[in-house]
């Protein structure tokens, strides 16, 4: 019997509400980023960059575009004779059977594909950030610390503290406090939603959260303070680097315009730590004799007749002669056809924005409807919607359906 | 076609490319920002439903077969059939081979055991995309021995070595010559032929044994008569690498949005290894115009009619006119380059000026410094 010191579980079921139609067909961590990849791109490279090739990826929501992506695992090297990466929707058993209820009762469904690897260390994952972080130097720091379950812990502004999982450890990083999203922190440390577990311990507390009828079956809420209380050592793992929560179109926005200015703060660049997607091979973009492309991020397979100023075009996006495009990001087969505007949108796969048309405009006379998805003056499109000719779409709206041509909206 | 054997021929009976071949065969060639020639018949082959391909390989194979591996990018990673890369065998020094018959008496078991009815024997310096299905189709209906594809080139007396076909009406090959000073035919064999396997076989023993060594010469030229050779014409787009101005051609060609389309935009994809590049990168004083730009690039100086292939970095102030830029090359500020092809990994150090001429361009070697 072999073993597996250390197997990963990536919670990819979430819905992703918040970013409204650019997840109404597909799981959140399949959301495109970043130009040529998708959300899960980063925990899976952050993995297999670990030396981590052992992974259940569990699946709920709308996991038919996440199935196809992950496919054999090969593009993070998880196709792998022991091991590998496995897709793991929840499933009947006998008479019964039940979606996941919450985190925690996703993984405790999974025990049995645990056991399989009789591991050492679980890493419970979340598919919801943008972040490049080495599990390997946690699950050091949690074998030298002894603990029974180490938390990712990232320093979190004040006034954002609210919305994370905060803590409060000694010295030496041991957590005495834990509050799930609290009204009035009291400190700055937040979960980053990445834990590692010692096996034994895992697997005695999710029994016992499955059989507490009262428990909502979450980490966060009922796993974590119920160690906390019976005195388990709970070790807070420090990371600085970057990491983003991309739980909102505005996040969602803020993070790909991270990869571009002077000093980037997301730098992607790293040929110790690449970040690997499963892409097609489209040859490289052309840029035409009379383009203008400025501070920005293309990808391969773009066409580019237009003007591109500090935007993140994805593979295979075309910007036809006469259009502009700024402070967009402009998702994976987008056509933006001649003498269009857009301006600080997000559009998503494969739409068509008419000619001359406008997006994200501040025309007072035009009679939009805000969509609270939408913030910071961000316009979302969604996937193959087409926008006609001439139309203007206002600042904040979220198009979910064709608009036909002509002036207004 | 899944009952044909692909072989390609990426090696040293292909065309010779000063500097460029030098670390390579042909067939490994970077071309058009992100490919390799071979990919181009590979994928050809593959979009075919041809699931059997053998490379045989003679030198200086290192970099075809770091390109191939086993051959996952193109579908061809299989536990029956698939894609086989085939070294030379025992002792046999390169030296010994003198021509492609010789390669292929080298894989003879191969073939023999492949078991397939056809065998599809092709080179590997032309950039098209087309699938082979018309042509089985064509030569199984003209009971042909041998069908062989080619393209009208109106100029071809540049072309350093080449096949002139000559037609009648029917598309069977008349007379053919080779390397003719004053061509007499503008029907260009595309180093493609179609044949049943044991014809092979039989071709290769009959020429070995008599001491001749060369398909197109001791085949098709000494048996044209005795055969029933078959023209099958290609009609799209075909760029032939045979020399260095047509290699810097071919990928200028790329600049054309209808020759890129031609290749990139049909029913079937050209398939190549693909590696983890992040998007490109333009900066804000950088200034692009008609170029190809490969991801993982780092843009801030200007870039005019230039094709710039993965992972090229080029500062502020360095401007870079009608050239090639291959994989990882460096060009740093104030650099003036023009008409150049710079190999894999060149850096061209701080307001250096390297100019060539459009049709001579300039070659700098690999891993060169300047």
């Amino acid at each position: 019997m072999y073993s597996i010191e250390c197997v990963a579980m990536l919670l990819a079921g979430g819905q992703g509400s918040r970013l409204g139609v650019l997840t109404h067909e597909i799981a959140k961590p399949a959301v495109p980023f970043g130009g040529k990849y998708r959300i899960i791109d980063f925990p899976l490279s952050n993995c297999a960059n670990s030396g981590i090739y052992t992974v259940g990826v569990l699946t709920q929501y709308r996991p038919l575009e996440l199935n196809t992506y992950i496919g054999s695992g090969q593009p993070w090297d998880m196709d792998r004779l022991r091991g590998g990466a496995f897709v793991l929707p929840p499933y009947v058993t006998g008479e019964t059977g039940e979606w996941y209820k919450g985190t925690a009762n996703a993984i405790y469904q999974n025990l049995p594909f645990l056991r399989q690897f009789r591991p050492k260390y679980v890493l419970v994952l979340s598919g919801d950030h943008i972040y490049k972080m080495d599990y390997r130097r946690m699950l050091n720091e949690h074998k030298a610390k002894k603990a029974d379950v180490s938390i990712a812990v990232i320093q979190v502004p004040l006034e954002e503290a609210s919305r994370f999982g905060i803590m409060s450890a000694d010295e030496d990083g041991r957590i005495f406090d834990f509050a799930e999203k609290p009204k009035e922190p009291k400190s700055t440390l937040a979960s980053m939603g990445v834990y590692m577990f010692s096996w034994d311990v895992l697997e005695k507390y999710l029994e016992e959260d499955e059989a507490d009828e009262k428990s909502d079956n979450d980490f966060g809420k009922n796993v974590i303070p119920r160690m906390l209380a019976d005195g388990c050592h709970l070790h807070a793992y420090a990371f600085d680097g970057y990491w983003k929560d991309v739980g909102t179109v505005y996040s969602l926005w803020e993070a790909n315009m991270d990869l571009l200015g002077k000093n980037p703060r997301l730098n992607l660049y790293d040929e110790h730590w690449r970040i690997s997607s499963r892409n097609e091979g489209l040859p490289g973009h052309y840029v035409s004799p009379r383009a203008e492309i400025k501070d920005a991020c293309v990808a391969e397979g773009c066409k580019i007749y237009g003007k591109v100023e500090h935007s993140v075009l994805f593979s295979g996006a075309v910007v036809e002669e006469g259009a502009y495009v700024k402070d967009s990001i402009v998702l994976p087969y987008v056509h933006i056809c001649r003498n269009a505007v857009v301006d600080r949108a997000v559009l998503a796969d494969r739409c068509e924005i008419g000619e001359g048309a406008r997006i994200g405009c501040e025309d007072p006379n035009i009679p939009w409807k805000k969509n609270k998805m939408c913030s910071h003056g961000i316009t979302l499109v969604g996937d193959r919607v087409r926008v006609g000719a001439d139309v203007h779409v206002g600042r904040e709206m979220m198009l979910e359906k064709d608009v036909p041509g002509g002036k207004g909206k | 076609m899944n009952s044909t054997l692909g072989i390609v021929l990426a090696g040293n009976s292909g065309p010779e490319l000063g500097e460029l071949t030098r670390p390579r065969p042909i067939g490994a060639l970077p071309v058009a920002s992100r490919y390799r020639l071979v990919d181009f018949v590979l994928s050809n082959l593959v979009n075919s439903g041809v699931d059997r391909v053998g490379i045989p390989t003679q030198t200086h194979y290192r970099s075809l077969i770091d390109h191939l591996g086993s051959g996952a990018p193109w579908d061809l990673n299989r536990r029956r059939h698939g894609l086989v890369i085939l070294p030379p065998l025992g002792s046999g020094s390169a030296g010994e081979m003198q021509g492609d018959l010789d390669v292929l008496n080298g894989i003879l078991d191969y073939i023999s055991a492949s078991g397939r009815r056809y065998v599809l024997l092709t080179g590997s310096e032309i950039l098209f995309n087309t699938t082979f299905d018309k042509m089985m189709e064509q030569h199984k209906a003209t009971g042909a021995d041998i069908t062989v594809m080619y393209n009208t080139m109106p100029d071809c007396r540049e072309l350093s070595h080449h096949v002139g076909l000559r037609c009648d009406a029917a598309g069977r090959v008349t007379d053919l010559e080779i390397d003719p000073v004053r061509p007499f035919s503008s029907q260009i064999s595309m180093n493609i032929y179609l044949m049943e396997r044991e014809f092979l076989e039989y071709h290769i023993n009959r020429c070995l044994s008599r001491g001749r060594h060369d398909f197109a010469k001791d085949v098709l030229l000494q048996e044209k008569d005795r055969l029933k050779i078959f023209g099958y014409e290609y009609t799209g787009y075909a760029g032939r690498v045979y020399n260095i101005a047509s290699y810097y051609q071919c990928n200028m060609d790329m600049l054309d949005p209808a020759v890129s389309a031609a290749l990139f935009e049909q029913d079937e994809p050209i398939l190549t290894k693909v590696k983890d590049q992040v998007p490109s990168i333009y900066g804000e004083e950088a200034q692009v115009r008609n170029s190809i730009v490969a991801d993982g690039c780092i843009i801030h100086g200007t870039v005019e009619n230039s094709i710039i292939f993965r992972g090229v970095q080029i500062d502020e102030g360095a401007v870079v006119r009608n050239a090639i830029v291959m994989q990882n090359s460096l060009i740093q500020s104030g650099v003036r380059l023009e008409s150049a092809i710079l190999d894999k990994s060149v850096v061209i150090r701080k307001s250096k000026v390297l100019v060539g001429q459009t049709n001579y361009p300039l070659v700098v070697g690999k891993n060169s410094i300047v």
